[in-house]
């Protein structure tokens, strides 16, 4: 087959890069090492979270006002979570979009969300500032000691168990190649064109060809770079998410704080799921981390991320931890996204990183716009890999 | 660094007693963590309290284990915490490791140079049409009912499966005053006749068997049937069990039969509790009729984790007497490998005894064994295969149909939820893999257990918060 594309990565960004691009016209292979959606894309804890981030505002305005300029990824992100469960012909994707909530218990966290307010008034982000009878009166089951919150009416959440599936069932619906269990063993650009070896589930190898390569590997991407002589600077990184068992509906929002790493949603089964970068151990082998084994849970991390839920809604004193799980995200070293062309390596793309889950669908389209038709409407220039030209430079395919 | 015990056994029945005698034998500290409030396991289970029942009702044995385990606590070295659910094994530092325990009155965490895990084992589940009924459970969660409370759960009792522990749990109902309604085999009663008469039993396991048919002809004196060949294959009633059907085992369509009961046992075989060593990242071993996932060792019955040994069920559905001769061994090594003197002939000694366990405990699986592809048949699209999230068989097929990239139970579970309740799993994964290998082509093993994970059991959320753990910044 004359193949346009390959993606290397079954999770949401690779999976709905492969939809986009087939929507577009473009014939696709995908290939996954493992099975689809095992990855942080699978074992988030879902947040649509659109608000700028705790981990964003807490080092000073010069790194406040550089991720703003990630906001109007969130704008394209909320159209497109609203719409995809009606694009994708399906008849329920649990995509929630209920409002959330960011919490300040202290004046200076109250002055940190009216900081953060103002960047997203000005890139067009609803928000509005509650205080605290304002609060109390829309979330009654949360502390008394939260004394006002940013409210962002369509936050919510979507389910990581469904939406890769989705997007996959309309990819093979499309014409896609969908190979799980290949891993790539090599590559490289001959003649203009990109030469993928792979190895597949039975252990035989095979070599697919394209004029495109899109690296959508999360926590893999800097491995699946070095592949083709690259640095791609996303660093894997171990979290911790827990579960409660299932309770009558309580939490009617999503909850974020914009002092302590917390994110709470209470899903339609009735769990509350609880979680907001909380760290797991990765295990390492040699000098290096190992990312082939599943992060184990650390208890430090369980514990510190339930008190925190406890402290913010004192109802939840009456469940038990169900489940906590571990994932590997790839996060970049200045927190942006990457999505672009390495220009020391043409016809190489990469997308991952930043808020994977809920841009993910965004970043999807984006680059399928992109490779398609060389431009986008959104401007994507500051989240080029071309801001790593100073150590690529030295490097690319050989 | 706080205080650390030598050896913390998680299970306080027969193997992790005889474990725990062995290693205070040559003067280790042990510290053991049980889920009951009194030393038993499932086959000793004492009752809650004394006097719901008398002390002999179920037999001499019982009552004898019952005297043996408060003994056991009452050993200076020995540090006996009943009511307590471990939930949590992670390595503790250097040489060492760290336990997570709830019970009444919150969590408390451990720590111990070695840790042996004789955590038992609870009914395979097998769905099959209407066991979701209240009314119908396990046959093990009747006789944990009868030792423990001291009641029975109904008035009409039926026992159905392959396993020949329900002819014992039959002759206890009777001992109850409780006339059981039947037990249904699925076996030939010509099968069961032919595997007596292997030569292995004869020698080593006359005692087993003995028992088995004593309780047969207990059951045969008092005028309850005992049925071979056929198979429970519906439960039926309005909110609870009315009544079952059962079918010849060969003609599983063939449903004209029915038996009136209130209260209906299902006994196919056992189910390894292997979660807290996989937690810790030891790979288990599929064993199709001995207990599914478990844990493999070495000859010391030390895992592939150094420092860390399994006893009875968790390696393997073997039985009290499996159990008690691996407890031996493992007390043994484990007292070795802490530098107490420990004969090498002793340690043999426990290793030739062990392995003769094994080798009966191998032919009783195969007496036992019902057969997957009869399993498989007494399921259809109607029936909950996870019932903690209520997903059905046909919705699990076609969503294994819809997405022919899913190949492993943690892939089909976050599709499913088949395994996200507060089971985890325990009991649908067998059905789980069956399904995935039916549709995939493979074997049961190919699907991959679900992963493993810490908490292993629900957790309050209070007790973690106030879970102390000093000598750990």
């Amino acid at each position: 087959m004359n193949l346009d594309v390959v993606i290397i990565g079954g999770g949401l960004v690779g999976v709905a890069s492969a939809h986009f691009l087939a929507r577009g016209g473009a014939r696709v292979c995908l290939i996954e090492k493992g099975d689809l959606n095992r990855g942080a894309s699978g074992q988030n804890a879902g947040s649509l979270h659109f608000q700028m981030e705790h981990r964003l505002v807490e080092h000073g305005e010069a790194m406040t006002a550089l991720a703003a300029s990630m906001l109007p990824l969130s704008l394209d992100a909320i159209d497109r979570w609203g719409g995809i469960t009606s694009e994708l012909g399906e008849d329920d994707l649990d995509v929630v979009m209920h409002g959330g909530l960011m919490l300040a218990e202290t004046p200076e966290q109250v002055a940190k969300l009216e900081r953060k307010r103002a960047h997203e008034e000005k890139w067009g982000l609803p928000t509005r500032m509650l205080d605290q009878a304002e609060v109390r009166e829309m979330a009654p089951y949360l502390t008394d000691t939260v004394l006002a919150a940013s409210f962002c009416p369509v936050e919510g959440h979507g389910n990581p168990r469904l939406i890769t599936s989705a997007l996959a069932r309309s990819a093979l619906a499309q014409g896609v190649e969908i190979r799980s269990g290949t891993g790539v063993t090599a590559m490289r650009r001959r003649d203009g064109r990109w030469e993928v070896d792979v190895t597949g589930p039975d252990g035989e190898g095979d070599r697919i060809e394209a004029d495109m390569v899109l690296n959508a590997g999360g926590a893999w991407a800097g491995r699946i770079a070095t592949l083709a002589g690259l640095h791609i600077p996303v660093l894997p990184v171990a979290l911790t998410m827990n579960a409660t068992t299932p309770a009558r509906p309580l939490i009617g929002h999503l909850i974020q704080h914009v002092g302590k790493r917390i994110s709470m949603k209470q899903l339609r089964e009735g769990n509350v799921l609880i979680g907001g970068g909380w760290s797991a151990r990765m295990h390492r082998k040699g000098d290096q981390f190992d990312l082939s084994r599943r992060p184990a849970s650390d208890l430090d991390s369980i514990q510190g991320n339930v008190t925190i839920a406890l402290d913010l809604v004192p109802e939840l004193e009456q469940m038990h931890l169900m489940r906590s799980w571990t994932g590997t995200v790839g996060v970049t070293s200045d927190s942006l996204p990457i999505l672009g062309e390495v220009p020391q390596a043409p016809g190489y793309y990469v997308a991952t990183g930043g808020s994977g889950f809920t841009l993910g669908l965004t970043y999807g389209a984006l680059m399928a716009e992109h490779m398609l038709t060389r431009k986008t409407e959104l401007d994507i220039d500051l989240f080029s890999p071309a801001r790593f030209n100073h150590v690529n430079m030295f490097m690319g395919p050989k | 660094m706080t205080d650390i015990t030598d050896l913390v056994i998680v299970g306080g029945g027969p193997g992790g007693q005889a474990a725990a005698r062995a290693a205070i034998r040559h003067g280790l500290r042990v510290t053991v963590l049980d889920e009951q409030a009194r030393p038993g396991g499932q086959i000793f289970r004492q009752p809650f309290a004394d006097g719901i029942y008398p002390k002999d009702r179920f037999g001499a044995k019982h009552a004898a284990a019952g005297r043996a385990g408060a003994a056991l606590c009452a050993e200076p070295l020995i540090d006996w915490q009943g009511n307590r659910m471990v939930w949590g094994l992670t390595p503790g530092g250097e040489d060492g490791f760290e336990l997570f325990h709830s019970g009444p009155d919150g969590a408390a965490a451990l720590k111990a140079r070695r840790v042996l895990i004789a955590a038992g084992c609870h009914d395979m589940a097998v769905p099959f049409p209407g066991w979701t009924l209240s009314g119908v459970m396990g046959a093990g969660g009747i006789q944990a009912m009868l030792k423990g409370q001291g009641v029975a759960p109904g008035a009409s009792i039926l026992l159905g499966g392959s396993h020949p522990l329900m002819l014992v749990i039959a002759a206890q109902l009777l001992d109850f005053g409780v006339t059981p309604v039947g037990v249904v085999f699925s076996q030939s009663f010509g099968r069961i006749k032919e595997m007596l008469g292997a030569p292995l039993v004869a020698s080593r396991s006359l005692p087993v068997f003995a028992q088995g048919a004593r309780a047969y002809l207990k059951l045969h004196r008092a005028g309850v049937p005992v049925h071979f060949g056929k198979v429970v294959v519906r439960a039926e009633g309005d909110d609870t069990l009315q009544q079952v059907r059962i079918a010849p085992s060969d003609r599983l369509d063939a449903t004209g039969e029915t038996i009136a009961c209130d209260a209906f046992g299902f006994c196919y075989g056992f189910t390894s509790s292997a979660e807290l060593p996989r937690q810790i990242g030891v790979d288990p071993v599929w064993s199709e009729t001995g207990g599914g996932w478990i844990i493999p060792h070495d000859a010391r019955m030390q895992t592939s984790q150094p420092g860390l040994y399994v006893a009875g069920e968790t390696a393997g559905i073997g039985g009290e007497p499996c159990a008690v001769a691996e407890g031996v061994l493992a007390g043994l090594t484990i007292a070795e490998s802490l530098g107490k003197s420990v004969s090498e002939t002793e340690i043999a000694r426990a290793q030739t005894q062990r392995r003769h366990r094994r080798d009966f405990a191998t032919l009783l699986q195969r007496l036992a064994d019902p057969g997957a592809a009869l399993l498989q048949g007494l399921r259809d699209d109607d029936t909950a295969i996870c019932r903690c999230e209520s997903v059905k068989t046909g919705a699990f097929r076609a969503l294994l149909r819809d997405n022919p990239t899913i190949h492993s139970a943690d892939a089909a579970k976050l599709l499913a939820r088949t395994g996200m309740g507060p089971c985890q799993g325990r009991f649908c994964h067998r059905a789980v893999q069956e399904e995935i290998a039916a549709a995939r082509g493979g074997s049961t093993a190919d699907a991959k257990p679900f992963a493993a994970r810490m908490p292993a059991r629900p957790v309050p959320l209070r007790d973690l918060r106030s879970l102390s753990r000093d000598g750990n910044e």
